[in-house]
């Protein structure tokens, strides 16, 4: 197929001569010989027509004169009668039958007698009619009938279509000539009108191969009929080409200026462009910089054009009503200049924020708005945890204060406390009135519930000063439970945890954070409800919820969970305040969660909170770790110091009242007491021999675990007793034998000093 | 549509029309009877006209015939006296009508007689001549033409010869015989002056009358010849007697008002004949051996 494809191609394309010339031959010899066919087809049909008319007649002719002779069986008439038919020149055979088709006479004296015996023969036995036995052979019969209407024979005619096929031969031939004669004629013909079009033609074919190599040149016309009108068309259309080429010259030079312009300050540009037609309602956006939408052609020159509904599609749906109002004002002319900012999704799926900017011509209202798209996903993001971590600084910066304010107030306390109790334990060990004494031991009792809450209060500050070790996070939970559930009626408490969780914190502080977080959800419970207590290990994502810290990794993470009512957005914020209660008229201090709060970030832990109607988790969070079984532990022996015993104590602290309070109890437990006010003044006195130094930590001139240092340093090797309203402030040290809270213990003071 | 496929059809329709290859039925030819063909009976009948009167006025008959029997009869005629006789000789027909002089031969041949045709007064010659013209006397016969259809023709030839010859007037010394082969013949040439007289026998000038009463008001009978004994049927001796007999009874039968021309027919045998042969032996004494 491909190599007659080329061979036609090879005939037919490249020059209109030849096509003119092969078309006209072979149209005429397809319509020649089609009349030709048609006609020779005719001339058979018709000829046999009339050969098979012929035969009838013929046949019918020798049955009528053959009556007599049949009726007389008499063999050498009919013989005689057919003769003459014999010699018909077409006649093939000419035979007379008897009705039971024995031939009676025949062209072929040897068939004489003889009978038929073919199907088509024995047709004449059951036909009365004259007919064509065989139209192919022209075999035709006519019954022999007597006067009386009885068929007594038949005649039967074979013509030879010889002649037939020879006349329709010599008319097919005549026509195939005649058809050979017309092509000819037509492809001379052709082939002379061809060369007067194609001369004209090709004259114009090379004028326009000069045109195109860069010539101006013209075509001559010497004709005044439809081509020369082409060739005077062609010359004009040059000129007009001529004109318009050198036109687009000069604006595709300019454009050419332009658009380079224009992919300068494009390229230059870190936004990308954009243009809304507002008629046809499709946006047009280019690329050339970093960024773009992921749009395809956006950095092609086109650019690339989405239609508004598609547009619409990639809006982020909170964003869509700010976009169509934008359309809306951009069809009524009005909307612009805009901006502002959009989030878009990316070709890839990721969601952009996009700053708009757009203006249209002041003079078209209606026409196309320009503008930029500046991508500030990242520049929005960074705004956003800026405000963030500046949200969770001021968090953390309040907490920070809370707990250096609480710990100077609490420190304070502490020594007033301390005083107030030494001396209502001297007036109570003075008083011999019972009322009096009664008096005194209220007075007592509630400077021990004062240094309570001022503990709670150093508590939240900077914890309970306890070094933090590996503590079974379960034990503590099932401690606590069992604490808990006498108190627990109508309330459920479920315990999720492993077999033991080790974590890092001080096991009664830990307590403490279980049974402030297990009685807050008790008492939001109000006796009916369900507690649900888990412990499991936690990989340390998320932000803390009272300093707004990260987590630190991996870690252990105690949950207590109740089905209660939950917390408000607005109250989540403020409940690890300290005295932030929702339960003032129950009773609630507003500590428990600040205690939690200073406790847990002292074991270097977090808290979370989940809060929503019917569901209220918080979590601790711990610094995991191994279980001691596995440390080393290695018991720090106090130094071996000398027995203490009523001698000589020196007392330290800047506040006059509580040194001198605690001096004369001292004295009234036989113990002889020098006062100094201050780190300078102690050490002034270095060199008497005393048996012990109590001194305060926190003075004005230096600490206590100064002064220790220092008389160690001095050789002073008796007990001293570091008395602090702060715990949590105290580093570990070796220099002291002992810290004590404020208010003073003042048996267990008297415990450490007598030995 | 292609270029390439629009073209080889257009080409292609220039070769699509020629029509040949037809090849005819042929003939072919046995020279054994098929099986199952049956040959019909044959009745033939000397030549008391020509064929096709012949088949008209016996062609009832033959329908008849096959309608009683079951079987097909076919009427043979035979282009003269002679050929009849000849065919008769070789025994070619199961059945025959012959005359009554050739009843006589047949016998000799192994037919029978077994029914004959009715009405002996037809059985007689008659001489015609035209109107006003012709021999007005026996003796004016003298010297002239005279048409026969054949000279064994019984009533037609050989009982006028005899009258004439007891006339005085001996066949060949004074009057000329013309034999004309059949009984149309006989009349026709009289009719056209040929002969003087033109001699036949009552059907075919009865036939005459009818058909061409122009020609026949031209003619006359001028004399006529005493009656002899009819046209006898006879059978060949191999048929089966008990078609002869079935054959018989439908001649006796048959209804010439229906079925056509007046031939009706009585029962016969060969001795009914022997007053033919009386009369053969007068003509062989008057007029000379039979032909």
């Amino acid at each position: 197929m491909n190599l007659l494809q080329r061979m036609l191609d090879a005939v037919w394309a490249g020059s209109i001569r030849k096509r003119l010339v092969v078309s006209i031959a072979l149209t005429q010899a397809v319509l020649l010989g089609v009349f030709v066919t048609d006609l020779v087809a005719r001339q058979r049909a018709a000829l046999r027509e009339t050969s098979a008319q012929e035969a009838l007649a013929l046949a019918e002719a020798l049955a009528a004169s053959s009556t007599s002779w049949v009726l007389a069986n008499d063999t050498e008439g009919l013989a005689e009668t057919i003769s003459s038919a014999t010699r018909y020149p077409v006649a093939n055979a000419v035979m007379v039958l008897s009705p039971e088709l024995k031939v009676l006479a025949h062209g072929d004296p040897t068939r004489v007698g003889t009978w038929l015996t073919d199907p088509a023969s024995r047709t004449l036995t059951t036909t009365r009619a004259p007919h064509l036995i065989d139209a192919r052979a022209l075999d035709a019969a006519a019954p022999i009938i007597t006067g009386t209407g009885r068929t007594i024979g038949w005649v039967r005619v074979q013509f030879s279509l010889a002649m037939v096929d020879k006349a329709v031969a010599e008319v097919g031939r005549a026509g195939a000539m005649y058809v050979a004669l017309a092509v000819l004629a037509g492809v001379l013909l052709a082939l002379l009108i061809a060369g007067q079009l194609t001369k004209e033609v090709e004259a114009l074919a090379s004028v326009a191969d000069r045109v195109r190599q860069g010539e101006v040149v013209r075509h001559v016309v010497h004709r005044h009929d439809e081509l020369g009108r082409l060739g005077l068309g062609f010359n004009a259309m040059l000129d007009r080409l001529l004109e318009q080429q050198r036109a687009g010259d000069a604006l595709r030079a300019e454009l050419e200026r332009s658009e380079a312009h224009l992919e300068r300050a494009i390229a230059s540009a870190s936004e990308f462009l954009w243009s809304y037609d507002p008629q046809g309602r499709e946006v047009t956006l280019w690329v050339r910089g970093n960024g773009g939408l992921g749009w395809e052609g956006e950095r092609t020159r086109r650019g690339a054009t989405r239609g508004e509904k598609e547009l619409q599609a990639l809006i982020y749906p909170g964003d869509l009503p700010l976009a169509l109002a934008w359309a809306q004002a951009m069809r009524e002319g009005k909307g612009h200049p805009l901006k502002g900012d959009l989030r878009v999704r990316h070709a890839d799926g990721r969601w952009l924020t996009v700053q708009v900017r757009g203006s249209g011509r002041s003079d078209q209202p209606d026409g196309p708005i320009d503008g930029t798209i500046v991508d500030v996903t990242d520049l929005r993001r960074h705004e956003d945890e800026a405000a963030a971590l500046h949200r969770r600084l001021l968090e953390a910066q309040k907490m920070e204060a809370l707990g250096r304010l609480a710990g100077g107030v609490a420190h304070d306390f502490n020594n007033m406390l301390a005083a107030i109790q030494a001396h209502a334990t001297l007036a109570r060990q003075e008083a011999t009135n019972p009322q009096q004494q009664q008096d005194l031991d209220t007075i007592t009792q509630a400077a021990q519930r004062a240094a309570g809450i001022a503990a709670q209060v150093l508590a939240f500050g900077r914890g309970n000063g306890v070094e933090p070790g590996a503590v079974d996070v379960v034990a503590a939970v099932k401690e606590v439970r069992a604490l808990l559930e006498p108190t627990l009626q109508g309330i459920t408490v479920e315990l999720r945890a492993p077999d033991a969780a080790w974590a890092r914190a001080e096991r009664s502080g830990l307590v403490q954070v279980l049974l402030n977080l297990c009685v807050n959800a008790r008492d939001v419970l109000a006796g009916r409800g369900h507690i649900v207590v888990e412990v499991a290990s936690h990989d340390g994502q998320g932000l803390c919820a009272s300093c707004h810290q990260p987590l630190l990794g991996p870690g252990v993470r105690i949950s207590v969970i109740d089905d209660g009512p939950g917390i408000t957005p607005e109250l989540q914020s403020r409940v690890f305040e300290p005295f932030f209660t929702t339960r003032s008229e129950r009773g609630g201090s507003g500590l428990g969660l600040s205690v939690a709060h200073g406790l847990v970030h002292g074991w270097q832990g977090h808290l979370q909170l989940e809060s929503q109607p019917g569901r209220t988790a918080f979590h601790a969070w711990l610094p995991a770790t191994v279980a001691p079984a596995q440390v080393k532990t290695t018991a720090v022996a106090a130094p071996k110091v000398a027995a203490p015993s009523a001698g000589k104590v020196l007392v330290v602290d800047d506040e006059p009242l509580v040194g001198k309070s605690l001096a004369r109890v001292l004295r009234r437990s036989g113990f002889e007491v020098q006062v100094a006010e201050g780190v300078e003044e102690a050490v002034a006195t270095f060199g008497a021999p005393w048996h012990a130094v109590v001194t305060d930590y926190s003075m004005r001139d230096g600490t206590g675990l100064d002064l220790a240092r220092q008389l160690r340093e001095r050789g002073f090797n008796g007990p001293i007793v570091l008395m602090t309203g702060n715990p949590g402030v105290v580093p570990a040290s070796d220099a002291v034998n002992v810290v004590l809270g404020k208010p003073l213990d003042v048996d267990q003071l008297l415990g450490w000093l007598n030995g | 549509m292609s270029r390439p496929l629009i073209l080889s059809l257009l080409i292609s329709s220039l070769f699509a029309c020629n029509n040949s290859g037809e090849q005819p039925v042929s003939t072919t030819y046995s020279t054994v009877r098929p099986e199952g063909t049956v040959v019909p009976l044959v009745l033939a009948v000397h030549p008391l006209y020509n064929p096709r009167r012949l088949e008209a006025v016996y062609g009832p008959l033959i329908s008849q015939l096959s309608a009683a029997t079951g079987r097909p009869f076919r009427l043979e005629a035979s282009r003269s006296y002679a050929a009849f006789e000849e065919k008769l000789a070789h025994r070619e027909f199961e059945f025959a009508l012959p005359n009554p002089y050739q009843t006589l031969r047949a016998r000799e041949h192994g037919y029978t007689v077994f029914a004959k045709e009715a009405d002996d007064s037809r059985f007689r010659g008659l001489f015609l001549a035209r109107k006003g013209d012709g021999p007005a006397t026996l003796d004016d016969v003298r010297g002239k033409k005279v048409a026969f259809p054949a000279s064994t023709a019984l009533a037609a030839a050989m009982l006028p010869q005899l009258f004439l010859a007891r006339a005085g007037l001996k066949v060949g010394r004074d009057y000329e015989p013309v034999y004309v082969g059949s009984q149309e013949s006989s009349i026709m040439s009289v009719a056209t002056g040929d002969v003087a007289l033109g001699v036949t026998w009552p059907p075919p000038w009865e036939a005459l009358t009818a058909e061409r009463p122009e020609l026949a008001s031209q003619l006359e009978v001028r004399w006529q010849t005493a009656a002899l004994v009819n046209n006898s049927v006879m059978a060949r001796d191999d048929v089966d007697p008990a078609l002869v007999a079935l054959v018989r009874d439908t001649l006796l039968a048959f209804s010439p008002d229906l079925q056509g021309p007046e031939r009706r027919f009585v029962a016969a045998d060969d001795a009914t004949y022997e007053p033919v042969m009386v009369f053969l032996e007068a003509y062989t004494q008057e007029v000379g051996p039979p032909p």
